[in-house]
């Protein structure tokens, strides 16, 4: 029967052949939920940095994923980690790292079986029925930071964080071992059974039903240590650090070798040596165990409180080659009497088996690891940090800088947003450079033409776009390589309130626009309500002395303002008067917990305004050589006179709670 | 490889197609029928019964090689525990499924109530077990309160709104049934107004309510009505 024949049978039959390494819901609710908590999307401003909200669970920031439904980006994350099994996409899923063609499954007359690294880093267009690799969510990305219209560039953002959660899939396949040794599995009695098959995945089985126990604490990999990060600089690094073959499991720190290497699975137990070469059956590990112990306490309870008899186990060194730990595997396969569930006895002991304690074990190893790589992955997606800032030893000209640790040589391109009559937040390109930029270095790259036709619909604010070659990824292995955003706004951000009572908030301000206020303080005004109070003048240095600070003040008889302006935008964290936190960018505030947000005070460089007679609600507008540079509207809360800040669209703009807002 | 587990090659198309469908009614139930379900719910502390708690249950049809992949839902019911901590779900069936069977772990059994932590409920898994009966029928279920940042409280019920939006919308996408989620509308209208709190809060955190809100309009090209009329409990 020809590969297509039997395609259309599985068709005309109407089966969904769907399949999965773990099971849909382990895959998205627990290992992909886990990995996006602990990428770069949720603890720094990967998000921020590409003109996005900084949370992944907003449901206020929704991208269509392809089913055409709204979802947040961890939403997506997920839909693509369980999408990634619909369809025929299962017979791509299985990489074994021994075979020196590196060949996922090879079972005959089905449709073309590739490794999994093979097809997950698949270049676009190469794949018949892979539209989602690697190198598609790329082009997305790249697509989401540069197509014309609004529209676009959300369907495209969607694409890029679905088409992600496709990819970790597949890291997370790498740790199930039946998927690194070719064990198919098949527990649908229709059709597995029909097809001669039928071989349920026990452990694939178990796993789901205790997903919400299941370890996935990875903290034990530093992730975004420079091991990890220079240990797997490449995509295809995270499944083999090695070339196929049989050394592969051996040295290689890849989540394919390590799951290799250390685990039997169902259908290369101990009992089938020669298989593969590693684990291997030792005798001297035996351990006789009687299952009413091991049933004391077992969470969740054994299934058959009445069982009585010896469970004789295994054990194997694991070695993991990444972190060099090796740690003993007591449980790595058991000889029973008892079925495998666990729920009766059936007879003498059969040969070797795999139940709940070995998934239990296992699980210690390998659900933090796929948690780890998936997490990785997505860091090694968005590793790269571009910035575009203006030149103090050029005025009139700008940076480019490259804040990755990995040179970059490529085009930096230049976008602006503007509405029209029709649409509203159209993107257009304005210029772009060809620049080879060091790790951790910068070029000026002059001055940026004024964007004038059509007129930009905020002024200073643009998208820098990289496309190119940064590290491993090239424009030789995809045409555009690698991808970088930064969504660069030259305005004041407006980041915290200074205290419950306060009138003041905190600002984190360009640092060229700093030096201009400090040197021309007459140049700024401040409306506070119906008043322009008169023009700013230098008074004294700020307290508390910990930050470099200068403080500019203006009063009039309605009311009075204050602008401390701190060094290169220095800010403090105190609790309970002791300062515990110093940092200089918005960055740097987001990696302080809200808990100590919430129970300390920040002070930084800082607006205060006063008002007679404490109106509940006025309009403060920032002017700067003439020019409104900010405004808001100051509200106090009847309720608990906390502050309310409004942007003058309405727009709420701080926290209620901890009074953090980073706009 | 495991030679034991090579796949086969079969005949022609159409033998296996008659093949397919013989081995399905062979091999496995696809008339599937559940009893009823009577439970209570207590407070994990005191003991006392809990009134109010939202009960759903459903009976997922999962498909695929390996299973575990929702192809449908066979039913969901919805109930709210007395002032005696007692719900009652009806006995159902029988009911025809010819694609996907019924996973061992079914009925999956979610329980909410505000303050406490969302419990959710399997079977115990095993092979060939009895899917018309429940492990938790003339139990007593104790929940947990809360204790934590409101914070955590959304980020805790991020699994049991995923199982929601699989079983009431995700499915449509394998049997073409997008509006399971009318079976729950207490449900929704009780996160819905925790998600309120969520906002006022500024917790970034998306239900399941969320979800259906922002897919309002596909949900309707889908022929299941309205979104905010089942919110407000105007629609049933």
């Amino acid at each position: 029967m020809s590969r297509n024949l039997s395609l259309v049978c599985f068709l005309v039959g109407g089966i969904s052949l769907n399949a999965n390494a773990y099971k849909e819901d382990t895959h998205a609710e627990v290992l992909t939920r886990q990995a996006a908590n602990q990428s770069v999307l949720q603890t720094s401003t990967a998000l921020s940095d590409l003109g996005l909200n900084s949370s992944i669970t907003d449901g206020t920031q929704q991208f269509p994923n392809t089913s055409g439904r709204l979802r947040t980006i961890r939403e997506l994350l997920e839909d693509g980690a369980r999408f990634e099994d619909s369809g025929l996409r299962f017979l791509q899923h299985f990489y074994n790292p021994n075979n020196v063609n590196g060949e996922g499954l090879n079972i005959p007359d089905l449709p073309t079986q590739m490794s999994s690294p093979v097809w997950a880093l698949a270049r676009p267009g190469t794949v018949s029925g892979q539209e989602r690799s690697y190198w598609d969510a790329r082009q997305s990305l790249f697509d989401a930071l540069t197509k014309p219209l609004a529209a676009e560039r959300e369907a495209a953002f969607g694409e890029t964080f679905q088409f992600l959660g496709q990819v970790v899939h597949h890291l997370q396949d790498m740790a199930q071992p039946q998927h690194v040794r070719n064990d198919v599995h098949c527990d649908q009695p229709f059709p597995c059974k029909l097809l001669r098959a039928f071989a349920p995945s026990l452990y694939e089985s178990w796993t789901n039903t205790n997903r919400g126990s299941l370890p996935t604490d990875s903290s034990g990999y530093n992730i975004t240590g420079s091991a990890f990060t220079s240990t797997f600089n490449s995509p295809r690094r995270f499944w083999n650090t090695e070339p196929p073959g049989l050394n592969s499991p051996v040295v290689g720190m890849g989540i394919a070798e390590f799951t290799n290497r250390n685990f039997v699975s169902a259908g290369t137990n101990f009992d089938r040596p020669g298989i593969f070469p590693s684990p291997v059956r030792d005798e001297s590990t035996r351990l006789d165990r009687d299952i009413r112990d091991l049933c004391t306490n077992a969470n969740p309870p054994c299934p058959n409180a009445n069982l009585v008899g010896p469970i004789t186990f295994y054990g194997n060194p694991v070695k993991d080659n990444f972190t060099g730990i090796t740690e003993f595997n007591q449980f790595a396969s058991s000889l029973s009497i008892f079925d495998a569930d666990l729920r009766n006895v059936v007879g003498p002991p059969r040969l070797f088996t795999l139940n709940r304690f070995n998934f239990s074990r296992a699980h210690s190893f390998l659900i933090p690891r796929a948690v780890a790589y998936s997490a990785g992955m997505i860091n090694y997606f968005f590793r790269g940090k571009i910035d575009l800032v203006p030149d103090a030893d050029s005025p009139g000209t700008f940076l480019i800088k490259n804040l990755s640790s990995e040179a970059m040589t490529g085009t930096f391109e230049l976008y602006y947003d503007y509405d029209d009559a029709g649409t509203v937040n159209n993107r257009q390109f304005l210029t772009s450079w060809d620049r080879s930029i060091p790790a951790n270095d910068q070029r000026n790259i002059g001055a940026i033409p004024d964007p004038t036709n059509p007129a930009p619909k905020n002024p200073g604010e643009y998208m820098l776009v990289f496309k190119g070659n940064m590290g491993q990824e090239t424009e030789a292995q995809f045409g555009i390589g690698a991808v970088v955003g930064k969504f660069v706004s030259n305005s004041v951000l407006i980041f915290a309130e200074t205290s419950s009572d306060a009138e003041g908030l905190n600002l984190f301000i360009p640092e060229h626009l700093a030096q201009k206020f400090l040197l021309n303080p007459g140049a700024i005004s401040v409306q506070v309500g119906d008043e322009i109070l008169p023009p700013m003048f230098v008074t004294r240095p700020c307290s508390p002395p910990e930050l470099p600070c200068v403080r500019l003040r203006s009063i009039s008889g309605g009311g009075s303002a204050g602008l401390e302006v701190t060094e290169n935008n220095a800010f403090v964290v105190f609790q309970f008067g002791t300062p515990i936190f110093f940092g200089n960018t918005p960055e740097d505030l987001r990696l302080i917990p809200r808990e100590t947000l919430c129970a300390g005070s920040i002070r930084g460089t800082s607006l205060f305004v006063n008002v007679l007679n404490d109106p509940p609600s006025f309009q403060v507008r920032f002017f700067f050589e003439g020019k409104v540079l900010f405004e808001f509207v100051l509200s106090l809360s009847a309720a608990d006179r906390s502050v309310v800040l409004t942007n003058a669209k309405g727009v709420r703009l701080t926290d209620v709670n901890c009074r953090v807002s980073i706009q | 490889m495991n030679p034991d587990m090579t796949i086969a090659p079969t005949g022609s198309c159409w033998v296996l197609g008659v093949a397919l469908l013989s081995s399905s009614l062979s091999s496995h139930a696809f008339v599937y029928s559940a009893e009823a379900i009577e439970g209570w719910v207590a407070d994990a502390e005191t003991g006392k019964p809990i009134e109010g708690v939202i009960v759903v249950a459903h009976w997922q049809l999962e498909g695929g090689f390996e299973g575990g992949s929702p192809v449908n839902e066979l039913k969901i019911l919805e109930a709210v525990t007395d002032q005696n901590g007692r719900y009652s779900l009806p006995a159902w069936g029988p009911k025809f499924a010819l694609s996907g069977r019924l996973g061992s772990k079914s009925p999956e059994i979610l329980m909410f109530k505000q303050g406490y932590k969302f419990q959710l409920l399997n079977n115990d898994w095993y092979r060939d077990r009895d899917t018309s009966k429940s492990d938790w029928d003339k139990k007593t279920v104790k929940l947990e309160r809360f204790y934590g940042t409101l914070a955590q409280y959304a980020e805790a019920l991020a699994s049991p709104s995923s199982s929601l939006w699989v079983a009431g919308v995700d499915v449509g996408d394998r049997s073409g049934s997008y509006c399971g989620w009318k079976s729950f509308p207490r449900m929704l209208q009780a996160l819905d107004r925790l998600e309120a709190e969520f906002r006022t809060a500024r917790v970034a955190q998306a239900t399941v309510v969320s979800s259906l809100k922002a897919n309002s309009k596909y949900l309707a090209n889908k022929g299941c009505g309205s979104v905010s009329e089942i919110l407000e409990g105007k629609e049933r």
